[in-house]
């Protein structure tokens, strides 16, 4: 199919860049709306970090506290990871499958603002009477509902939220009809790259259940307002249900495309074709399927789920991961491994997501779940799931990807300080939290027994590291982009298409392409397979 | 460019065989409604694409939307009107309707163009 962009000047400055249907720049203007919550999200974190860093109250008073992890939770999974995620896949996809443009790209352009009005709605709660919300990120009913939480600041929660999965959905469906109807000749299913796998199954995931969560927010708003929705004897356990459904596949949709840019990493940098592509594509669709069925599992200690079910399914995890795993490490053993900053964020990411995930199957066991549950050692697994994999493989991809985008290499040298800081500062942080867990400190407290001191002292520490290693980061991108060091079309040597194409790519993305026979078919062009 | 409905059906196909493992341990209705439903909403999104006509042989993109904009924003000053009365989300309400109406000049000024 040959894509013709419309015969008119192209819209320049500000707001043409506002308007812009272009993949490219709509990925770029959610990127960055992305990077500034997770930096408000982070602002919300070293506040409670700081307060945390002694016992009793210091710095927030408890109501802030309360509404600080509620924002620093919403913030990081509802305004940065997950928009993150798709925000790669939107500039990548289309480049990974050889097309021009997105299919109805208007809808990825109204998915954005649609995200970014939510958010910002979220974070206005901070300025009206009452405050903002406080009822966590999961507005746990009844605490949600107008009785016990009143002010208008959870409503613009509700709101915020609504709005944002609502943008993310619909760019999900602008993704898979991108996949599915817009590859290039001979870019067969067969042949997609493992980050265009990692996406579809990311955007399958999304559709199936970011609507449940759009009605769930449609309900609590009208419970607030009209009350009857979910105040029965069952009322908040079907909340949880609900909830759940939604809030289980979204820690995937967060997972793996960021897997997928793992192992594009791993696979240049390697010099290497993806090791178990078929073994690797079919354990990422299982993987999926079973993360839509585990999401009772953050309701065992409710009582009023079947343990035995959620249980299995949630162990059962292990059996993709584990493919994946070795897939990932194979592709390294025998290669020619640079280390650059991209491939230690990649190493990175596969060490310190072990520990999220090893630490996960210890809480797939109910008796387990039981000591554990809101203790802070479900913050450290989460966060080692989440910060320590997803954002440290962003990262990867960041150093992997900037010169396409920019034209320009990122600097090695402040690189790897940035990669040292994050992997000191993630340790240091999360993995006191295990311990705090297990020996009994409670989630979401704003004060703790002086037993605790020593140990929060030290993820206090923890946190200041990480943030100097984002500002480090930062402070190179824009170093980076000051003094252009030009990278040129395929710096790293790269399998996938993008690399095919010029730095930054043009408007409809490519003047021509290669024969498409595999995979990696820029590996086939210097292979000279036939 | 073949059986583009493959993935959706394999994926429907793997949450239909979780709806039906759910049975064996409990019939709670939240449980094979919400699995249920997402496998049986991705089967007629492979039924969608099984039947969709072929794609033309040229297709014009758009550079840029200001009516989507409109849309977004007055989508989103609708909504989080709810909580807060009619004076917020009629003018949001208005300006959706403008940006829809904007939506579709836009087009079919692109068709005319084609």
């Amino acid at each position: 199919m040959t894509t013709v962009a419309l015969e008119r000047p192209r819209p320049t400055g500000l707001v043409g860049w506002l308007a812009s249907t272009d993949h490219k720049r709509v990925a770029l203007l959610q990127l960055g709306a992305s990077l500034v919550f997770f930096v408000a999200s982070g602002l919300a974190a070293m506040l409670m970090r700081s307060e945390l860093a002694e016992p009793g109250m210091q710095i927030v008073s408890r109501q802030s506290y309360d509404e600080l992890f509620t924002i620093h939770g919403s913030g990081m999974v509802y305004l940065t990871i997950t928009p993150l995620a798709l925000a790669v896949g939107l500039y990548l996809i289309p480049l990974h499958i050889g097309a021009a443009e997105l299919a109805w790209p208007r809808l990825a352009l109204l998915g954005f603002w649609l995200y970014v009005a939510g958010g910002v709605i979220m974070f206005l709660g901070f300025a009206i009477d009452h405050g903002a919300a406080k009822a966590g990120w999961f507005a746990t009913y009844p605490l949600s509902n107008a009785a016990n939480t009143s002010g208008k600041g959870q409503d613009m929660w509700i709101c915020g939220v609504f709005l944002a999965v609502l943008g993310n959905t619909i760019q999900s469906g602008s993704l898979l009809a991108t996949i599915v109807r817009k590859r290039a000749p001979g870019m067969t299913m067969a042949r997609l790259s493992p980050f265009t796998w990692s996406m579809l199954v990311t955007v399958l995931l999304a559709l199936t259940s970011f609507p449940v969560l759009l009605g769930t927010m449609a309900a609590l708003e009208w419970d607030r307002l009209q009350g009857g929705v979910f105040d029965g004897h069952y009322g908040p356990v079907a909340y949880q249900l609900l909830f759940w459904f939604y809030g289980h596949p979204v820690v995937y949709v967060m997972f793996f495309p960021f897997v997928g840019m793992a192992a594009e990493v791993i696979s240049a940098f390697s010099g290497r074709r993806f090791f178990a592509y078929k073994g690797f594509t079919f354990s990422i669709l299982l993987f999926a399927a079973l993360s839509m069925s585990v999401w009772a599992h953050h309701m065992f200690a409710t009582g009023r789920v079947n343990n035995e079910y959620f249980s299995l399914t949630s162990t059962m995890l292990i059996v993709p991961a584990g493919l994946e795993y070795f897939a990932l490490i194979w592709t390294m053993v025998g290669g020619a491994i640079v280390f650059s900053t991209a491939m230690l964020f990649a190493i990175g990411f596969l060490l310190l997501f072990l520990i999220g995930g090893l630490t996960g199957v210890i809480v797939a066991s109910p008796p387990l779940d039981y000591h554990l549950t809101d203790s802070y050692f479900y913050v450290a697994h989460f966060h080692y799931a989440l910060f320590g994999g997803s954002l440290f493989a962003f990262f990867a991809g960041a150093y992997y990807w900037f010169p396409k985008v920019t034209g320009v290499l990122l600097r090695e040298s402040l690189g790897k300080l940035h990669f040292w800081l994050m992997v000191i500062g993630a340790n240091l942080t999360f993995f006191p939290m295990l311990v705090l867990g297990f020996e009994g400190m409670p989630r979401r407290v704003a004060t703790y027994p002086e037993r605790f001191t020593t140990l929060n002292v030290v993820a206090t520490a923890g946190g200041f590291v990480i943030a100097l290693g984002v500002l480090v980061f930062l402070a190179n991108v824009w170093w980076s982009l000051r003094r252009r060091v030009p990278a040129g079309n395929d710096p790293f040597g790269g399998p996938t298409l993008e690399w095919w194409t010029t730095s930054p790519p043009p408007r409809l993305n490519f003047d021509s392409l290669p024969p498409i026979r595999s995979f990696a078919p820029l590996f086939d062009v210097r292979e000279n397979r036939p | 460019m073949q059986r583009r409905w493959t993935p959706l059906l394999v994926w429907a196909g793997l949450l239909a065989g979780l709806t039906c493992l759910q049975f064996v341990f409990s019939t709670n209705p939240y449980y094979w409604a919400t699995l249920g439903g997402a496998a049986l909403v991705t089967a007629l999104l492979a039924g969608y694409y099984l039947w969709r006509p072929p794609l033309r042989a040229e297709e014009y993109v758009p550079d840029s939307s200001y009516a989507t904009v409109a849309v977004a924003v007055g989508a989103a000053v609708a909504v989080v009107g709810v909580p807060f009365g009619p004076w917020l989300y009629l003018p949001g309400l208005g300006l959706l309707v403008v940006g829809l109406g904007g939506l579709v000049h836009e087009l079919r000024v692109e068709r005319r163009r084609v």
